[in-house]
């Protein structure tokens, strides 16, 4: 049961929540236990794109000190620490968005997973990987490190902006929806509010021209 | 993605010369091109934005630790500095606990000696009263009595009863009783060591350890009345 007390609104522990209501209050209300239930309504609202500050908080919190910890033991040092925690973060929450994450495993083993592959990868690619064990290199070849996961550099991201410069908030989100959530037609126009898919469809295409027309006019980038 | 490091090394801003000429050359033209760096370019704008809500995230994270450390820093100076108060407190309770213990010990009245030493030439009648209230241990009638004494006469023998009478009483009055022992102790009368001595013990009861030990020193040198105890109080105290 929720009710309001002045400004504040309050939640009676216990009962069941709607999705909606799971992802208004967050995790932080108490449903999330040990045991991760309430894993699968923070997912829901993960994606539908409700409430993700709160939960993306949560699920760092939860699992950066022994993400951490675990790296530490390979010898990373805390900004590698740091970035490699928050790429698998990252990958986690482009496949909950892409319906790639099939709760397998709790969030918490599947970060961690992604976290320990990253890290390999990493040190397989500086040369590192006399450093770690024959069983640790068998789990990199058996596993997918998302080799095609990459991020622009820090520092590099102005280069976006101008490429993105002057395209509506509309468009970047129909594109983002396409491009990075990987929605179909019909769940961009729910998300839209657009009448059917074609009118998803259109829309996706002319935000494409759109954007091809702002790259012409824009003077070269360096 | 076919063109994908062409993209990447596009977006990072490696492609130079003649290869980037190419790359936008061919971009005017190339649908497919066009497609995917649309969504190199979608897909890294969101991976930026959320990288910089993660940024926030740990930031938030590290202020909470270091304030949770500085809070911690200084639970531990308060914890030290009520350690620090509660050691000088009790170092100055236990002193006066023990000096306390140590009065009680030695505390004892003089012996009603003074009509055998001083019958008075004032009133004798009123002394031998005061005196039997001393002896019958009604110490206040004894000290009204022998302040009215002391008030007709100053002598000596009075005030020094008058003082017995009071450190006897249920609740004496010490910074009374001191005074007047400071005004027979400079008299030096016939009563001085024994003056000295209770003055002693009041300096010590009032938790006045330096005066004390100067009066018990006095009395531990003159090797007279009551040196031996005051020699033993001063190894105590």
């Amino acid at each position: 049961m929720i009710f309001r007390l002045g400004s504040r609104t309050f939640l009676i522990i216990g009962e069941a929540l709607s999705i909606d209501n799971f992802c208004k209050f967050g995790p932080h209300n108490g449903r999330m236990s040990k045991d991760n239930r309430g894993e699968q309504e923070m997912l829901e609202c993960l994606k539908q794109g409700m409430n993700e500050n709160a939960i993306l908080e949560w699920i760092y919190r939860q699992n950066f000190a022994s993400v951490a910890n675990m790296l530490k033991a390979y010898g990373q040092q805390p900004d590698d620490i740091k970035d490699v925690f928050q790429e698998a973060v990252i990958i986690f929450y482009e496949n909950v968005k892409r319906d790639k994450f099939r709760r397998e495993s709790s969030i918490s083993t599947y970060i961690h997973a992604i976290a320990r592959r990253r890290m390999l990868k990493r040190l397989r690619d500086e040369g590192k990987m006399n450093t770690v064990s024959m069983d640790e290199e068998d789990l990199l070849k058996s596993t997918p490190v998302e080799d095609d996961f990459w991020m622009i550099q820090y520092g590099q991201e102005k280069r976006l902006e101008r490429l993105l410069l002057g395209l509506k908030e509309d468009c970047l989100k129909v594109l983002t929806y396409f491009y990075y959530e990987h929605l179909s037609m019909k769940e961009i126009s729910m998300r839209m509010k657009f009448k059917n898919e074609q009118i998803a469809r259109n829309k996706k295409s002319k935000c494409l021209t759109y954007l091809r027309r702002l790259w012409n006019q824009t003077p070269n980038l360096d | 993605m076919k063109n994908a490091a062409h993209i990447k090394s596009y977006l990072e801003g490696s492609l130079e010369g003649e290869e980037l000429q190419q790359f936008e050359d061919r971009l005017k033209h190339d649908d497919n091109l066009a497609e995917e760096l649309a969504e190199a370019l979608i897909v890294q704008h969101n991976r930026v934005n959320l990288k910089d809500r993660l940024e926030g995230i740990h930031s938030g994270m590290q202020r909470v630790s270091e304030s949770r450390n500085q809070s911690e820093r200084w639970s531990m100076a308060a914890a030290i500095a009520i350690i620090c108060v509660i050691t000088v407190v009790l170092n100055l309770i236990q002193p006066m606990g023990w000096s306390n213990s140590l009065y009680r010990m030695h505390f004892e009245t003089a012996p009603p000696i003074a009509k055998l030493r001083d019958p008075g030439s004032a009133s004798v009648a009123s002394l031998e009263e005061a005196m039997s209230f001393y002896i019958n241990g009604d110490y206040v009638r004894a000290e009204k009595a022998f302040a009215s004494l002391a008030q007709e006469q100053q002598k000596e023998v009075y005030n020094y009863y008058l003082v017995q009478s009071m450190l006897a009483s249920l609740e004496p009055d010490y910074q009374e009783a001191l005074r007047i022992l400071d005004s027979l102790v400079a008299q030096k009368g016939g009563y001085y060591q024994q003056t000295l001595w209770y003055r002693a013990l009041v300096h010590m009861k009032m938790g006045n350890l330096r005066d004390a030990k100067r009066d018990f020193t006095a009395l531990s040198d003159q090797a007279g009345y009551k040196s031996k105890e005051s020699n033993e109080i001063l190894k105590q105290l």
